[in-house]
């Protein structure tokens, strides 16, 4: 058994929101070590352990596409040197049967940046954790995850980012789908720690839901040791507004389609990082074929 | 850097004072089934209230201290004087209330509170009740209005026994079982169908007693399409050892009813605060919470709304201001259950001077809450660095006919307004502390007057000292 994406700070244990238990033993890991822009598949199940080390004013772009069958246990270890900036871009393009236990673990210098950029569309069950910590002067964290979530599937998202320098900024925007009986549980939390002034955090969540037995569990947080910092988080939940069906349906389209649009929308935004266009295709047939 | 100063000794003197523990019954420290049973003899309990009280007890000692909010290793029950009884019998009348126990509430302002804008007040001085009283029209109503002790023996016993710690069962948690073992004091309230009730009822809750605990249950029950508004208030002076208060509402709400409940807390910083609020919603029912934490060492408190009715609902407004010495986990908790229920929690928290605030929350949309809204809003304001301020709130949606919104602030008091406002002569003690009572503005304007005014004042208390 295995523990995974715990909260910072535990809150009500009835809600079951504290940490998830796995019943998952990893075994040997195999390594990837990247001081540079790359692509990794892994497609078998098993343990996997990369390292991303880029240094000083370096700049990458890291594509991980997860085509597993079984359980997939990928830690990305990631070390930013000063001002440089790396965007990791994470793809579940398992078959529907695999899982997912992902945790990314950075450390970004003076100046350095990870943008992080994660679609979960319609697969097997997902755990995702993240732990970025933000030490030097101005460093800065992005996440933009979409997800979409159908039949019976488990998304457990967790991403923790610990604000330790100044004038440091992050953002974590989450949009997804739920259909059928999907479970979701979205947990987000920006920790700023005692010397971080100037710093800046946001957090938003977008979810539609659409499916009546659906679940969708959202615990967004803000720690805060020091007065000079600004904090927000947002969260939007609910089905599609009227006015925006409203909208569509004058431009002739159904509800059945207007779903479709809105959640290809969603990955969309997200899609227009993956320069890699194979697997921007392989991901849109993925949606197309869920919805 | 800016230079800062802090006053570390607030003047606290409108709330500190102390009696001697002097001509009081005193159980002695800790919690055995003995002193249960005294206690139950003590209030002359019928057979079904000794069984609930042995039953918390045993719940008591199998449950774990809560794992997720502020420390309590400071907090040791076998320190803790379960039960203190100044030796007084209730009264109706301020004069036959002992001469120091009723200077205690004279210095509070209840009985001025009482003539100039109270329907009824309960005055409370550590385990029991020393007056209650209701005016006379508002009995003529119908409306009840007493200590719980007396009401178990009277024309509600039944109805009593039916609601008392069904909200909140000793199973809860572990401060619930406490307090079903050892609870004494407190008020019922019970409001007939469609009456209106529209000058506020008071409790007020003063815990003199070093080393004791307060456990007073509220209950009230406003029937289908009544009115109330009910405010309690707490304080207490300091000591050098912890005090206690694990008390415990619980409030029904009626098809069509309303009910206000309107708290100013102002414990002790000694005081370890971990007190449970449960209201039941029926259809087309409001509860609406107001709600002021300042005083306490440590608080655990999330009232707790349960809309059970279709189109029930609950609104909470609250504020939290922690300084030195003080740990406040605040917040509330909703369920949805009935259709087209909503919900709005408003909140506002600031720390200052090495104080911590964490606003948790939980708002839970059962699948059959279809139609349903939910909006969470909390706001944090850190005035220096060495304090803390968290926001925790949970989500747990089950229904897609649903919408819930969530947002959250955290920053500081803006140079510029603090600026602009020297700028227009104020010193910048004043002017901060114009912006603090500011920013709490959406609690006092929800208070009556006079309860504003002392909020006010608490704020401006708590930000004496802080600009050097």
């Amino acid at each position: 058994m295995i523990t995974v994406n715990k909260l910072p700070v535990r809150t009500f244990n009835r809600l079951n929101m504290n940490e998830t238990t796995l019943d998952y033993e990893p075994g040997d890991y195999m390594t990837y070590d990247l001081t540079g822009s790359g692509r990794i598949d892994l497609d078998r199940a098993g343990d996997v352990r990369v390292g991303i080390t880029l240094g000083d004013n370096d700049r990458a772009t890291v594509i991980m596409n997860c085509a597993h069958t079984g359980t997939l246990n990928v830690k990305t270890c990631i070390e930013l040197g000063r001002s440089s900036h790396l965007t990791l871009i994470q793809v579940d393009g398992s078959p529907k049967s695999g899982r997912l236990i992902n945790s990314v673990d950075g450390n970004a210098d003076d100046g350095a940046g990870l943008h992080l950029i994660q679609l979960f569309p319609a697969r097997g069950d997902v755990y995702s954790d993240c732990l970025m910590e933000l030490r030097g002067k101005e460093s800065s964290f992005k996440a933009d995850i979409a997800y979409l979530g159908i039949r019976d599937q488990r998304l457990d998202l967790n991403y923790v980012v610990n604000h330790r320098g100044r004038k440091t900024e992050s953002s974590i925007a989450a949009d997804g789908v739920l259909k059928d009986n999907a479970f979701k549980l979205f947990k987000g939390t920006i920790d700023f720690k005692t010397g971080a002034s100037g710093a800046k955090g946001s957090e938003n969540e977008k979810v539609l839901l659409m499916g009546e037995d659906i679940v969708n569990q959202s615990i967004p947080l803000i720690l805060c040791t020091e007065e000079d910092v600004e904090g927000s988080h947002g969260a939007a939940i609910g089905s599609i507004d009227d006015d925006t069906l409203l909208y569509l349906e004058s431009r002739g389209m159904d509800e059945e389609e207007a779903k479709k649009l809105i959640t290809f929308g969603i990955f969309l935004r997200l899609l227009g990082f993956v320069e890699d266009e194979a697997l921007k295709t392989h991901v849109t047939g993925m949606i197309g074929e869920a919805i | 850097m800016e230079a800062k100063t802090y006053v570390e000794d607030i003047d606290r003197s409108l709330y500190d004072f102390r009696n001697e523990d002097t001509d009081a019954y005193r159980l002695k420290e800790g919690l055995t089934e003995e002193i249960v049973l005294k206690i139950s003899k003590e209030k002359n309990d019928p057979d079904w209230m000794r069984e609930l009280r042995l039953k918390s007890l045993d719940i008591y000692n199998n449950m774990k201290v809560p794992d997720w909010g502020p420390s309590l290793d400071g907090l040791d029950i076998d320190h803790i004087a379960t039960y203190v009884r100044k030796n007084a019998k209730l009264a109706d009348n301020w004069d036959d209330v002992p001469a120091e126990v009723k200077d205690t509430f004279e210095k509070l302002g209840i009985p001025e509170a009482e003539r100039k804008s109270l329907a009824g007040v309960g005055a409370q001085y550590d385990s029991e009740l020393v007056y209650h009283n209701v005016r006379e029209d508002v009995a003529r109503s119908g409306v009840v209005y007493s200590d719980i002790e007396s009401a178990l023996r009277g024309e509600y016993a039944d109805l009593i026994r039916e609601k008392f710690m069904h909200l909140i069962p000793p199973e809860d948690h572990k401060f619930a079982a406490l307090h079903g073992a050892v609870w004494s004091g407190g008020s019922f309230v019970y409001v007939p169908k469609d009456t209106v009730v529209s000058i506020p009822l008071q409790s007020y809750f003063r815990l003199n007693a070093k080393g004791a605990g307060q456990f007073e249950h509220t209950l009230i029950i406003v029937e289908d399409g009544a009115q109330l508004h009910f405010i309690e208030g707490c304080s207490a002076p300091k000591y050098n050892v912890a005090n206690l208060h694990a008390g415990c509402v619980e409030l029904y709400v009626g098809k069509g009813a309303g009910l206000r409940y309107s708290t100013i807390e102002n414990w002790s910083k000694n005081m370890y605060n971990l007190n449970s609020k449960r209201a039941l919603v029926e259809e087309g029912g409001r509860i609406e919470w107001v709600s002021g934490s300042f005083g306490s060492h440590i608080s655990y408190l999330y009232p707790m709304s349960i809309l059970k009715g279709d189109n029930s609902k609950m609104e909470f407004t609250g504020i939290s201001f922690a300084n030195n010495e003080q740990n406040l986990d605040t917040g509330a908790k909703v369920v949805h259950i009935g259709r087209n229920t909503s919900s709005y929690m408003n909140t506002k928290s600031i720390s200052k001077g090495g104080g911590a605030c964490t606003f948790r929350s939980s708002v839970i949309i059962n699948k059959s809450a279809e139609g349903s809204r939910a909006s969470v809003s909390c706001e944090s304001l850190m005035l220096d660095s060495k304090s803390r301020s968290d926001t925790i709130p949970a989500m747990d949606i089950r229904t897609p006919h649903a919408d819930i919104g969530h947002e959250a602030q955290i920053g500081k008091i803006s140079d510029d307004a603090v600026f602009y406002l020297m700028s227009r002569g104020m010193s910048e003690e004043d002017a901060r502390a114009l912006i603090v009572s500011g920013f709490a503005d959406n609690v006092s304007k929800e208070l009556p007057l006079e309860y504003a005014i002392e909020m006010n004042n608490l704020i401006r208390l708590e930000m004496k000292g802080s600009i050097g």
